[in-house]
């Protein structure tokens, strides 16, 4: 089981790095322990986000692909669908068992037949398209849908600290 | 068509024949009934394990509903056929006196019989040939059908000799007709078959009994004509029944004969009992063949059924385990998960066409667990790494506690590459407060640094350098980075220890990740 989630792993990496989808990258921390990557995801453009570059941890089970890996952000990111420690709440990253929002179809969760690179998509598309509905971040939210004025500032802030560069001009 | 083409649809057909869970060839591919997706045997049957539907639509669907389906397996060995002549071809750059000389060494040394690791390809060529004899077999066979000798066509031995002439000794059973009805790069390795198929009829090889036997007639007339054929005389007990029918028919005409009710062949009286049983049990063999597989998709063992664990005692698991000849040792979700992956093993196993045996693939379910052991406490090892940033706080409290060790760092790198010392001096000092975050959790004195930061860190700077082009606008100072040559220097350097490789990059990346209030040039 082991050695088909690591051949599994090694062919999606030599997918990944032979042909990167624009604005993202990704690979194992440790080219010893292929079950830890990280990627770095850019916030897409025309979003608040934007030209920011997000730093994101993958931690895949010895079962995968049967399981999907855990995603949390490592940069400080300020999104309705990211909770505040990070973890990513979207529906591909969440197993075909539990749904634990209770709304999700199956076609949306994760399934063996999804990919790293898909969940790098998604997770691209969410952050240029927030869905308040299922709010993982209650704050963000609620800025998101009321106050986008501010709510952008905050991204901006965001995006500014992911280059390291100062918070204000 | 294009070589470069003929790639492209192979690569094509690559991807189609790949398993879209394992990401692989398909092995054993299995078919879900109500929606035709394919899926390898074990993948889809793991996946079944955790959710009872069909991973690319969803649809709700059980093991039942799993039937092989052969056709892709049989496409695959096609394909990887193909591919590997399509190797061969491309390696001897398309020139068939390239692969005539070859062959004429290989027929020379023998070396077909013990193929040497130096000629990878050969082994896979020697399969290949099995499926181009039958169907040039059979094409001779049917211009004798009429039993005539083939030393009587002229037009044919003409043909033979003249390529015997050309290809010094070489004999074989494609017509130069044959020859010709190839295309393109098939063309190429025509040559290779024949002498690949000669030494093979020497090899007393049963899975080209059928072959051979049918190749046979071809075989005795070239006798005469080349010393190779000599070789590939054929031992006795090949001789099939047809040809001694055959032979029956043209040499004693005068015998008594009736015709056999299965195949319908004319057999002398004497011996119709014996021909009848004969091909009675051809037809059981071949019926068997072919309605095998779905019987024994079907019936499964009763020896190895899905069990009710959470009804089960860890007792009860464990002679169950024993009883299969699993170890019985661990915890119950141990054992557990062993009976699952060892069942799922099993029917996957029960899928394929020659399914191995039962201690083989416990065999393999040990090895497999000890290796996962080990992987998982190297798993549990590396998470001890923090791998997240820490606070400010933490950093800088780190930085003060070893301030002379980076110091001392620093100092021997900037030895090491005096060249560089300009170009990074200020950037050093500048960024003196600011040491590398990832190495805050380690003692960097001693120089023990973990290969994992330091893919980090040049993972983050190269990233940055590829992708925001357009940042270097906003603030040049930032993204300067390190130069070719400074990368060079790093990777290459093989005097570099792991200090000063840290160092090293430890500059680089403060260098691009230090906040820049100080900088003027930012906007």
């Amino acid at each position: 089981m082991v050695g088909s989630a690591l051949k599994r792993l090694m062919a999606e990496y030599k997918q990944l790095s032979l042909n990167p989808p624009e604005g993202i990258v990704a690979g194992p921390v440790n080219e010893e322990n292929f079950f830890e990557w990280e990627a770095l995801i850019l916030g897409p453009e025309g979003t608040p986000f934007e030209s920011g570059v997000f730093r994101t941890s993958l931690h895949f089970p010895t079962d995968y692909p049967m399981s999907p890996p855990k995603m949390k952000f490592i940069s400080d990111i300020f999104h309705p669908n990211i909770y505040p420690d990070g973890r990513v709440c979207i529906s591909i990253l969440h197993s075909p068992g539990d749904d634990p929002m209770g709304y999700e179809t199956s076609a949306e969760r994760w399934s063996p037949v999804q990919s790293i690179e898909k969940i790098l998509l998604s997770v691209m598309s969410m952050l240029a398209e927030p869905n308040p509905e299922s709010g993982a971040n209650v704050d963000a939210s609620k800025m998101w849908r009321d106050d986008r004025e501010q709510f952008n500032k905050r991204a901006e802030v965001l995006v500014r600290q992911s280059l390291g560069l100062p918070e204000q001009l | 068509m294009e070589a470069t083409q003929v790639k492209q649809h192979i690569k094509l057909m690559k991807e189609i024949l790949t398993c879209p869970i394992c990401k692989e060839p398909y092995k054993t591919a299995m078919m879900i009934d109500l929606c035709s997706h394919n899926f390898c045997s074990l993948c889809i049957r793991r996946y079944f394990n955790i959710k009872q539907e069909c991973p690319i639509c969803g649809q709700d669907v059980s093991s039942s509903n799993l039937a092989p389906n052969r056709i892709v397996d049989t496409m695959m060995q096609h394909h990887n056929q193909l591919s590997s002549l399509l190797q061969i071809s491309s390696k001897s750059t398309g020139e068939n006196k390239l692969l005539h000389d070859e062959a004429d060494i290989m027929l020379t040394t023998d070396t077909a019989f013990n193929p040497k690791p130096a000629n990878s390809m050969q082994p896979s060529v020697v399969l290949n040939r099995l499926t181009e004899t039958d169907s040039i077999s059979s094409k001779t066979k049917q211009d004798e059908n009429d039993d005539i000798s083939l030393q009587n066509t002229p037009d044919f031995s003409l043909g033979i000799a003249e390529f015997c002439t050309q290809s010094q000794g070489f004999s074989l059973p494609l017509t130069v007709d044959d020859k010709d009805t190839f295309s393109g790069s098939c063309d190429m390795f025509v040559p290779y078959t024949t002498s690949e198929d000669f030494t093979k009829t020497c090899d007393s090889n049963h899975e080209i009994e059928e072959s051979l036997m049918l190749a046979q007639p071809v075989v005795l007339v070239k006798d005469e004509v080349s010393p190779v054929v000599k070789l590939s005389r054929l031992p006795e007990n090949f001789a099939s029944t047809r040809a001694n029918e055959n032979q029956g028919d043209s040499d004693m005409e005068s015998v008594e004969k009736t015709g056999c009710p299965v195949c319908g062949l004319n057999v002398e009286t004497e011996n119709i009992n014996h021909h009848i049983d004969h091909c009675l049990a051809r037809e059981e063999r071949n019926s068997s063949l072919r309605q095998n597989t779905p019987k024994r998709y079907k019936r499964n063992n009763p020896q190895v059924t899905k069990l009710a664990y959470n009804m089960l005692s860890l007792r009860g698991l464990q002679r169950k385990l024993r009883e299969i000849g699993l170890p019985a040792d661990g915890d119950k979700l141990e054992l557990k998960r062993r009976h699952q992956e060892f069942l799922i093993k099993y029917q996957a196993e029960q899928d394929k066409l020659q399914p191995r045996r039962i201690s083989i693939l416990i065999e393999e379910l040990i090895q497999e667990d000890e290796r996962r052991r080990a992987s998982e406490a190297v798993t549990s090892r590396q998470l001890e790494y923090p791998c997240s940033i820490q606070n400010e706080a933490d950093r800088r409290e780190h930085l003060k506690k070893h301030e002379k060790q980076y110091q001392m760092l620093e100092d021997l790198a900037r030895k090491s590459f005096p060249h560089h010392q300009d170009v990074n001096m200020d950037n050093v000092e500048d960024s003196g407060e600011e040491p590398l975050k990832e190495l805050t959790s380690h003692d960097c004195g001693e120089g023990i640094v973990p290969e994992t930061q330091l893919i980090h860190s040049t993972l983050d700077v190269e990233i940055k350098l590829q992708n925001l082009p357009s940042l270097s606008a906003l603030s040049p100072e930032l993204y300067v980075g390190p130069s070719p040559s400074e990368h060079s220097l790093i990777d290459n350097n093989p005097l570099a220890n792991g200090n000063e490789k840290v160092s090293q990059v430890n500059q680089r990346h403060s260098h691009l990740e230090k906040p820049c209030c100080s900088n003027d040039t930012v906007v």
